[in-house]
């Protein structure tokens, strides 16, 4: 199944992240696991590496962004949805058009700008670019699950009174929470897994995000430590693997709930 | 270039250096440290004379920017506790990335004031910075007894070639090399040595290779079974030319350039004779590689040889660490080191790495006098032996690869120490375009290593792709 | 009406702009600036000895237009986008399907599913680099296993590394294709199926004719979104071949950043990305003619 191919490299990671340097390079390697191996692994890549702080965090930027980002981007993609004004169409797609653009270009203008404002080297200094480039991404989202919900029940809550404030937080949200969640997540994952502007902006060790730990796995002069890598991986992993389970059931409820006919 | 008792040492540019002249010169430099030291009590009983004042500045906080990813970090990180016991003085270490490290020092060193007390800089990026005018002399520190301790031994304990790199510039001129100090080679140097099996080598009656004919037959004649003859790092990576091109063409005698960068007359020199024999070299070296050569970054080519599989191998230095290491490496016991095989006359010269450590110019003066302390600690012999011994990065000092208790634990150490001594500068390493340059290289090289193009393919291509980058640049008619 | 507040009664009367205005105001200062700079560092270029930029006007862009570097990474990213897109596509379609038939322990499977495209950058390429490595790497041990032997060096042979990169990048994208369309496919009322079953007809025109046309938005939508990134990330290029061997998997964005960020060309890499950006307003205002985006209201 292609669930083979999909899971294979992760087990492989796994297995690896059990190994001393000396044996990889065994192909197939052995199943065998030798604990202290694993305990001193583990213990480099959290302790010495310090991925227990960078996934911290990476933690608390990502929340922050996620959140930051649907506070602002759910009403946005609301208006840009449902009501009619003039021009929404083309600043949705301008919206969406600015994700074009290649990190590698604007990393250096968000680096001055963050230097501009005194909060490079501090997590708001990833926090503010980080949100600029999750915005576009939740808008579109939510506006497509949005555009599913149909418009008579906007017409039913006008004709009781509400405002569009009361509309889209009492009514609409509950229904688009699915959409939510789904944006949350890919928001998410994509703020984790960001490096090229968090490079730049960090030096402090102890702001480091997990991204950026990673580039300390390179170097020109050092053989790549396999294993110490894998083990990286699997930290990585782990946290995120949790969450996505246990927020699938959310989803779960959210669209069943949601499904109103 | 002579050294304080007015010996002849290591020409840096054209002649190599044999083992005597290094003996002599390790040897003059130990009598003139004995000769300081007894200069130096004798003085300290003097009342008048200034005698060295650890803490002078001590309250202060210095900032270091190192390169992470090559532990440089780690001996300082071990000893910010003495050194604000010795110096009284606070330290603290900020290692990036190197991309990154690279820019934070363009924008440190442009803005009014230095975030950074002490900067480690790359070799290749010395003539911009320094030659750039944003370091700071170091000539009256190191001349300053009561900031310097006596026994620093500075330029002697250095490897002569390394100060005309990561230490000595003539701004005035843009030339490496002059009277004036800007840096001090730091955290750590390092070049090009020649791995080899000895049970392999021994078992097939065939001797260390000493020329780079008797080099390729060696690997074909071991090429043998589970075992390729040799290895190299063969992909699509700068390492490419900085160790395995370079080794050869530098040792076959080689001169990459001609002209001197901004009259426009810069010319590179890629498709002469040596420098098509050095591509065909690897070419033929590639064909008793392990299977895949073409991929190899750094990392391949050693695990492959730690992991038995290869018995003849360039590399830096600093991979002795890991090769001769039982935990990391099945051949630990069998391995030897020797310098890298030279040609019919001339003795191998390979390239020159480094790091230097300065001072921003852009600092107020008690914050420069403060990094000078610190910075006096980190390039000093017992830091230097102490930074080898726990971390395995190259020395920088010619005590340390002499030192007789670490040779006895690292057989290879005299044998990288030779290596700094002969190594060879990249000629291009004064101008800015230096990445851009050996990236291109490597492109073209990569592909006759992997059979796409000819050596004399290669090496025309490397040469207009050369061109149009230095006309650009303006070093070019 | 009950009475409201004042702040109550501002809200109301600039309902729009508050709803939409943060999310403008915020991508205006920190979205459109920077690619706005971008445009203008794209005019000069910067000279790391002096430490000053150098007005060049439009040589950046006339450099670009005689560079064959710049048009052979055209054709490559053509195919590797439209390559990797296309399969990704197919499969995370196939996938949503196969999966919406609720098999038991199908939680968890699909869990580890998604795995590979929440992996860090730097961790996939490390990881694939083993996998793929000529001597040790698991991959060819494995398909050595079903008789393949004396495989192809796949970092290292121009004939297949611009494949080898597809099948890693498609390996670590399908699952988003999958998410989308699968969400998209949960959420859909289960009588037009119930009525179909009745009705008699086969699973294979249920698929073709009620559950594709039904997860369309969702497929266009997660097609676009893939595109356009796969458009912009070099990631995997950084990690296996950095461009190579010679310029066989060199895309665009990753000669950008190259020249950024290896080479200090900042002038050079911001405007090509800008030809970038512009090659891809029109290739995707093209594609607004062709395919309905959003569903029509």
């Amino acid at each position: 199944m292609i669930a083979l191919v999909g899971i294979f490299p992760i087990a492989y990671l796994f297995l690896l992240s059990t190994k001393r340097r000396i044996d990889i390079g065994d192909a197939p390697p052995s199943l065998k696991i030798d604990w202290s191996v694993v305990v001193d692994n583990y213990k480099e890549v959290l302790f010495d590496r310090s991925y227990i702080s960078s996934t911290i965090n990476t933690l608390i930027i990502t929340s922050v962004v996620v959140i930051v980002s649907l506070l602002i981007g759910t009403p946005a993609a609301y208006v840009l949805s449902r009501l009619k004004i003039k021009g929404s169409e083309r600043i949705s797609t301008t919206i969406l058009s600015l994700r074009f653009m290649p990190p590698v270009a604007v990393a250096v203008p968000i680096l001055l700008s963050m230097r501009f404002l005194h909060v490079a080297n501090t997590r708001i200094g990833l926090i503010i670019p980080y949100v600029a480039f999750s915005l576009p991404l939740v808008i579109w989202i939510l506006i497509g699950f949005f555009d599913e919900i149909p418009t008579e029940i906007d017409e039913a809550a006008e004709i009781d009174g509400a405002n569009k404030w009361r509309i889209l937080l009492q009514v609409l949200v509950p229904l688009v929470r699915p959409g939510i969640v789904v944006a949350g997540i890919f928001a998410s994952i994509f703020i984790w897994n960001e490096f090229l502007i968090g490079m730049y902006v960090i030096d402090a060790e102890s702001l480091k995000t997990v991204p950026i730990a990673d580039a300390g796995l390179i170097s020109a002069q050092r053989p790549i430590d396999w294993n110490v890598a894998a083990t990286v991986g699997v930290v990585t992993l782990v946290p995120l693997l949790i969450a996505s389970l246990a927020i699938q059931k959310h989803i779960v409820q959210g669209i069943t709930s949601g499904a109103v006919k | 270039m002579k050294d304080i008792n007015g010996e002849s040492t290591v020409d840096s540019i054209d002649s190599g250096v044999n083992r005597r002249n290094f003996l002599k010169v390790g040897a003059t430099a130990a009598a003139a440290t004995a000769v300081a030291g007894v200069t130096s009590v004798g003085m300290a009983e003097s009342a008048t004379a200034a005698s060295y004042n650890p803490k002078k500045f001590a309250g202060s906080t210095v900032k270091i920017l190192l390169v992470d990813g090559e532990r440089d970090q780690n001996g300082i990180k071990d000893k910010v506790a003495d050194i604000q016991k010795t110096l009284g003085i606070k330290v603290e270490v900020t290692a990036l990335a190197l991309g990154a490290q690279l820019e934070k020092i363009q924008s440190v060193l442009h803005a009014p004031t230095s975030e950074y007390d002490i900067i480690d800089n790359l070799g290749f990026t010395v003539s911009g910075v320094v030659g750039g005018g944003l370091y700071t002399k170091l000539n009256t520190y190191i001349d300053n007894k009561e900031l310097t301790a006596a026994k620093y031994n500075y330029p002697a304990d250095f490897p002569a070639g390394q100060l005309d790199y990561t230490s000595r510039y003539d701004v005035a001129n843009n030339k490496f090399g002059g009277k004036d100090v800007y840096l001090i080679p730091g955290m750590h140097s390092g070049s090009v040595i020649m791995f080899y099996r000895k049970d392999l080598l021994a078992a097939a009656g065939i001797p260390v290779p000493k020329n780079w004919e008797d080099y390729i037959d060696a690997a074909r004649k071991l090429n043998v079974g589970a075992v390729s003859g040799t290895s190299m790092i063969g992909g699509n990576d700068v390492s490419l030319i900085l160790v395995d091109w370079y080794a050869r063409f530098a040792s076959m005698g080689g001169k990459l350039m001609s002209g001197t960068p901004g009259a426009k007359n810069y010319k590179p020199n890629l498709t002469g004779a040596t420098a098509v024999r050095s591509v065909q070299h690897l070419i033929d070296c590639a064909e008793v590689s392990p299977k895949g050569v073409g991929s190899f970054g750094f990392t391949e080519s050693v695990d492959a040889f730690s992991r038995g599989e290869v018995a003849l191998m360039l590399c830096w230095s600093t991979i002795a660490g890991s090769a001769f290491n039982p935990a990391t490496s099945k051949v630990a016991s069998k391995i030897g080191a020797a310098q890298i095989p030279g040609d019919a006359n001339t003795s191998g010269r390979p390239i020159r790495g480094g790091w230097g450590l300065g001072i921003p110019k852009n600092l107020p003066q008690k914050r420069k006098d403060a990094a000078w302390m610190v910075m006096q600690y980190i390039t000093s012999a017992d830091f230097d032996k102490y930074q080898f011994d726990n971390y395995q990065t190259d020395p920088n000092r010619r005590g340390t690869y002499a030192d007789a208790a670490l040779n006895k634990k690292y057989p290879y150490l005299k044998v990288a120490g030779q290596a700094m001594e002969n190594a060879k500068m990249l000629d291009v390493a004064l101008i800015p375009e230096t990445f851009e340059l050996v990236g291109e290289a490597a492109r073209e090289f990569n592909l006759a290593i992997i059979g796409s193009q000819t050596a004399k393919q290669a090496c025309a291509n490397a040469q207009a792709s050369w061109e149009k980058i230095l006309k650009r640049a303006g070093h070019l008619a | 009406m009950s009475k409201t507040t004042k702040s109550e009664s501002f809200l109301l009367r600039h309902e729009t702009k508050t709803l939409l205005g943060p999310a403008m105001i915020y991508l205006a200062l920190f979205s459109v600036f920077p690619l706005l700079y971008s445009l203008g560092i794209s005019f000069f270029e910067f000279d790391r000895v002096a430490g000053k930029w150098n007005f060049l006007g439009l040589g950046n862009y006339k450099e670009i237009l005689s560079d064959k570097v710049f048009w052979s990474s055209i054709l490559i990213t053509a195919l590797m986008v439209g390559i990797a897109l296309l399969v990704e596509v197919i499969a995370g379609v196939s996938l949503a399907i196969f999966f919406g038939q609720k098999l038991k322990g199908s939680k968890i499977v699909r869990a580890i599913l998604i795995t590979p495209m929440i992996l860090n950058p730097v961790v996939v390429g490390l990881m694939w680099r083993a996998l793929l490595n000529p001597q040790w790497g698991l991959f060819n041990w494995f398909i050595g296993l079903i008789g393949v032997d004396n495989p192809p060096i796949w970092l290292a042979d121009p004939k297949w590394t611009l494949w080898t990169l597809i099948f890693v990048d498609v390996w670590q994208w399908t699952p988003f294709i999958f998410v989308v369309v699968f969400a998209r496919y949960q959420a859909l009322p289960t009588d037009v199926f119930e009525s179909a079953r009745v009705d008699g007809a086969s699973p294979l025109k249920v698929i073709r004719y009620i559950t594709l046309p039904l997860v369309s938005s969702a497929v266009v939508f997660a097609a676009i979104f893939r595109g356009i990134d796969s458009f912009r990330t070099f990631d995997l290029v950084y990690g296996l071949t950095f461009g190579g061997p010679g310029r066989s998997t060199t895309t665009l964005s990753f000669y950008s950043f190259e020249n950024g960020f290896v080479y200090y060309r900042y002038g050079f890499s911001s405007a090509l990305s800008y030809i970038m950006v512009i090659m891809a307003t029109i290739g995707f205002a093209v594609l607004l003619k062709w395919i309905p985006v959003r569903k029509s209201h």
